[in-house]
């Protein structure tokens, strides 16, 4: 882990999408409890972000959020080595000397163990070897020689490594002589940093006690217990010892466990705890084995060369020790055998007081951020708008007894989908970000029973309305190595309801101005506003889209018509009508203030009201009578929705025509037909009638018919009835009929006389007029046009000649042959006849069959075009007919 | 070059478990510089990397990019965790601090205790304790700039 550290500048430079991750295992790997870190974590990403709260021209508090930047933490080495040792030893004997090697950095560190080649003093040690002693009974685990190796330790007490290094005295060493002994531990990081212990062996002849410490357990939780300590001593000196004091203070934290000394002479015999009993009362070896205070004393009066022995105890870790070591190291006294007095230490022990992680999390029963009042475990806000934004106050306490840091989660919730959970710290502006190196925000450290207030925000979708919604707030202990690893506590944030958007769509003014109508939720089963306008024209509705949900809660809203209460996406109306809606340029609905068109209002600030003038085009064929027209303002993203019933009468329109007017010239006697349509073009249904004089002609002697074109032939004929002023019908909108007036002069008109016929329909307490001139000639010209399809353009007709129209057939490609018959039907001469016709609107003149004329000459426009088609007939004389024949092809 | 490489990639990463950003006129800018001696003159270096012990001087730039002023402003630099507030290295003063993030207090900071002998006195809070710093910068006129800025530095002995 190290190397890849200390060389990760360069890497993570050229590897940037690896980067975080690396970031995120290093943290993972090296973060080591807290309290028994000495400096901010290698690898540690410090975040810091900067926030703003300001006041907007629109007097709205806001916040602000900076970019976060980071600062990882840089690893520095820094080693602590102990202790120093001296020892007395008889010649031939082996000594042992326990070392711990703290790494005193701030990330994980290898560390070169050596032994210093060269030792000082009148001797010098052989078989010198450094070895294992994880458990730090002094006594090493094995036999696997560490010197010149590197071991990685972890930063922290907690983490120590330790070691014994032991060496033999020679044999032919003599008392008094002194061997100095050094150890030293180099950083492999920075190997500048290093550390060095000096071991200083003294030969004695006389006894050589040595005391080696253990305890059953090297960690374990406050409170916890019992555990056994266990100190062996042993003479490898040639002397008997004698008044051998092993003081053992523990440490607090630990506490003794009364009468709970054992000594291995006397097995499984109590030992008092008082002072100045020996046990056994007589004989030897015997002990005074005491307890004062903290501290265990045990008195062995005799030890001889070789005898070793162990004295036995038990402590408990009180309560409320804080997470961290406890070091003990035991010391002896005892008399060489000579009279001297030599004092010594045991090996120290380290027993590791895990960390216990607790946490809880809860509301503040402060009604004015939890509403329900209590503290009960769920922070109630009762209600909010819809895409407002809800704030929770949620308070997390450590109460597990060392310092932590808690993430905080929101592994679940029922508030409607796209809901934005963020956390802030307690100011509620700025965010909570992640201080551990996990990703996940946290509180950052707490020290023992602290409590820290997280803000929970959630921004609700436009959409959503309805509640309760619950989001269950996990905080998480973060503490690694603690026994309860990961305890977590959770909460909820509860919003009873989301109050609904609300819209109010009015009349003619906004909420609460003069003369507003159509208040309150529709449609309203009548019209609120009526217009009346013609057909062809168009009617203008002032509507007033008024937001009323809460003060702070913009909406937007789509507008669309309809003529029932059903609404679409789109305008619903009858045929030939529409609506468009405009905005306003100014404060009416004036042509001249006529906005652009618009389908949605944009976005209205709650309380306010946004001016929109729907604009009807009523067709011109609309019937009279009353057309409702409903309009619906809804907003797309809160659903909030109101319609209004409004309703435009068409007026009534009469108007019927009789038309067109004729003219034609008949011979004395001799009678005309005129066509005529009779039609509706007013809005309503007409009751025709006919009074007399039905028709009438303002020459003496002259008479006229009306009739009914019965059978809807188009031409007056014996099945077609004359009207009377019995003769009643009724006109629709649009409906058209045939009538005829048939004229008829007297057998004595002048030749020139001129007569006018008024025929008349009555409708709506009026006339339809119709008026057709006829001249009396003395040569009367009768013309009659017929005609018959010619399909392939052979020239041949494929029907025989009518008058009657062509119902099937006349499609582009085809022909048709037109033949016009002149006749002569007076009683004198008809003289220079001309014939003269063209081709009809999308025909071209077709020369099969040429154009002919059964007298004169003809001319015709070239093949294939558009012209007149001229006969120059001459004369006619009485009964004489001339027939011109030719044909159109239809484009 | 590359150390801005660097830092936005982490940047961006943290910036995914922050906050959603709000809209809002005032734009706020953060940059970190570390400040390091050489021959007795000070240098500024890119905040990206820190050793314990070291000095990063944050720099908060507060821009309001609206046509019309904003009031009230208050700007916060917290002090995160892993580091430490170095006295006298806020910039404007007068300066506010918090050591619980939401109630605030001119710097330095006091506090009643209750000494040895059962009185209430008043000491100082260290400046260890700190979690954050705010200014009350008042008006920011349309589209002005308003800078705060503080000295911190990376724990020795973690909290």
């Amino acid at each position: 882990m190290r190397r890849h550290y200390s060389r990760g500048g360069g890497n993570l430079y050229r590897s940037l999408p690896l980067l975080f991750t690396f970031l995120v295992m290093i943290a993972a790997t090296l973060f080591t409890p807290s309290t028994a870190t000495a400096q901010t974590t290698a690898g540690t990403a410090i975040g810091n972000q900067a926030s703003a709260t300001y006041t907007d021209s629109s007097s709205v508090s806001r916040t602000a959020t900076s970019n976060v930047v980071t600062t990882i933490v840089q690893q520095v080495a820094s080693l602590q080595l102990t202790a120093n040792g001296a020892k007395t030893a008889s010649p031939g004997a082996p000594v042992f000397y326990p070392h711990t090697l703290v790494n005193t950095g701030n990330g994980s560190d290898s560390f070169t163990l050596t032994l210093a080649p060269a030792q000082s003093g009148a001797f010098t040690l052989t078989g010198t070897h450094i070895y294992l002693d994880a458990n730090g009974d002094g006594i090493p685990d094995n036999f696997t020689d560490l010197t010149g190796t590197q071991v990685t330790v972890a930063p922290g007490a907690v983490n120590a490594f330790k070691f014994v290094i032991t060496g033999t005295v020679p044999a032919g060493a003599t008392a008094g002589q002194t061997n100095n002994f050094s150890v030293s531990a180099t950083s492999v990081f920075d190997n500048t940093k290093a550390a060095s212990n000096t071991d200083i062996t003294t030969v004695t002849a006389n006894a050589v006690i040595n005391v080696t410490k253990s305890i059953s357990s090297n960690s374990g939780a406050s409170p916890s217990g019992p555990y056994t300590v266990t100190l062996t001593y042993t003479n490898s000196g040639n002397n008997t010892a004698s008044t051998v004091n092993i003081s053992d203070a523990l440490p607090a934290g630990m506490t003794y466990v009364a009468g709970s000394g054992r000594w291995s002479v006397t097995g499984a015999t109590v030992l008092t705890d008082a002072t100045g009993d020996v046990q056994p009362a007589a004989g030897s070896p015997h002990i005074d084995y005491s307890v004062t205070g903290s501290t265990i004393t045990g008195i062995v009066d005799q030890v001889g060369p070789g005898v070793s022995g162990q004295v036995t105890l038990q402590v408990n870790i009180a309560s409320g020790v804080a997470p961290g070591v406890l070091t003990n190291t035991a010391t002896l006294s005892y008399n060489d055998g000579s009279g001297t007095t030599v004092n010594g230490t045991s090996n120290s022990v380290n027993f590791t007081v895990r960390q216990s992680a607790s946490v809880t999390i809860s509301d503040t029963g402060v009604a004015a951020n939890d509403n329900d009042g209590t503290i009960n475990g769920i922070d109630t806000i009762n209600s909010a708008a819809q895409g407002a934004t809800v704030t929770f106050t949620d308070v997390v306490t450590n109460t597990g007894n060392g310092t932590d840091s808690f993430d905080i989660t929101i592994p679940s919730n029922t508030f409607p989908a796209g809901t934005v959970f963020t956390l802030y710290k307690s100011d509620g502006v700025t965010p909570l970000i992640d201080t551990t190196g996990n990703s996940t925000p946290d509180t950052g450290p707490l020290t023992v029973g602290a409590s820290y207030t997280v803000m929970v925000k959630a921004a609700l979708p436009a959409g959503a309305s309805g509640g309760p919604f619950n989001a269950t707030v996990t905080a998480t202990s973060t503490v690694v190595g603690a026994i309860n690893a990961g305890a977590n506590a959770s909460m909820i944030d509860r919003l009873v309801a989301i109050t609904a958007n609300t819209v109010d769509l009015t009349n003619n003014a906004a909420l609460g101005g003069p003369g507003v109508l159509g208040v309150g939720p529709g449609p309203e089963a009548s019209p609120v506003v009526t217009i009346a306008a013609n057909p062809g024209t168009t009617a203008t509705f002032v509507l007033y889209v008024n937001n009323t949900s809460g003060a702070s809660t913009a909406d937007s809203y789509d507008l669309v018509a309809s003529s029932t209460t059903t609404f679409t996406t789109s305008n619903t109306l009858p045929v030939g009508w529409s609506v468009t809606f405009r905005a306003s340029l100014g404060a009416d609905c004036s042509a001249a203030n006529f906005g652009a068109v618009i389908s949605n209002t944009g976005v209205v600030n709650g309380g306010t009201a946004k001016l929109v003038c729907a604009v009807v085009s009523i067709p011109a064929s609309a019937p009279a009578g009353a057309q409702a027209i409903y309009f619906q303002s809804k907003s797309p993203t809160s659903g909030a929705l109101d319609q209004k019933h409004d309703q435009v009468t068409v007026n009534t329109i009469h108007n019927v025509t009789f038309t067109p007017n004729g003219s034609n010239q008949i011979f004395p006697g001799g009678s005309v037909v005129y066509t005529h349509n009779l039609t509706n073009n007013g809005n309503v249904s007409e009751p025709i009638t006919f009074t007399a004089p039905i028709t009438a002609d303002n020459q003496t002697g002259w008479a006229s018919v009306l009739f009914q074109d019965t059978n809807s032939n188009g031409t007056l004929d014996a099945a077609d009835v004359a009207v009377s002023t019995g003769t009643t019908f009724t006109l629709t909108p649009g409906q058209s009929v045939i009538l005829f007036v048939k004229v008829t002069a007297p057998s004595g008109a002048a030749v020139g006389a001129i007569d006018t016929t008024t025929a008349r329909a009555g409708y709506n307490a009026t006339f339809a007029t119709a008026l057709d001139q006829t001249t009396v000639i003395n040569g009367e010209l009768r013309l009659l046009k017929e005609q018959a399809i010619d399909a392939t353009c052979d020239g041949v007709a494929d029907t025989a000649f009518g008058q009657a129209n062509i119902t099937a057939g006349a499609v582009p490609g085809a022909c048709v042959i037109y033949r016009i018959t002149a006749t002569n039907a007076g009683t004198a001469n008809v003289t220079s006849v001309v014939v003269s016709d063209a081709t009809p609107a999308f025909t071209v003149y077709q020369n099969n069959p040429a154009a002919s004329t059964t007298v004169g000459t003809i001319t015709a426009p070239a093949n294939g075009t558009a012209g007149t088609i001229s006969a120059n007939v001459g004369t006619l004389t009485p009964g004489q007919s001339a027939v011109v024949i030719f044909a159109v092809k239809i484009q | 070059m590359r150390n801005l490489g660097y830092k936005s990639a982490l940047v961006f990463a943290l910036a995914m478990i922050s906050a959603v950003s709000l809209w809002s006129d005032v734009k706020v800018v953060l940059t970190a510089s570390k400040i390091v001696q050489v021959n007795g003159n000070e240098q500024k270096q890119p905040g990206d990397k820190a050793k314990p012990g070291e000095v990063i001087e944050y720099v908060a730039d507060y821009k309001n990019t609206d046509k019309r002023p904003v009031k009230d402003v208050q700007a916060k630099l917290p002090v995160p965790n892993g580091m430490e507030y170095l006295p006298d290295t806020a910039n404007p003063v007068p300066v506010m601090a918090s050591t619980d993030d939401v109630h605030y207090a001119p710097v330095p900071l006091k506090r009643k205790v209750k000494g040895t002998d059962g009185q209430m006195k008043e000491e100082l809070v260290p400046y260890s304790e700190y979690k954050s710093l705010r200014w009350d910068l008042g008006v920011i006129g349309p589209e002005e700039m308003k800078q705060v800025k503080a000295r911190m530095k990376v724990r020795t002995q973690s909290k």
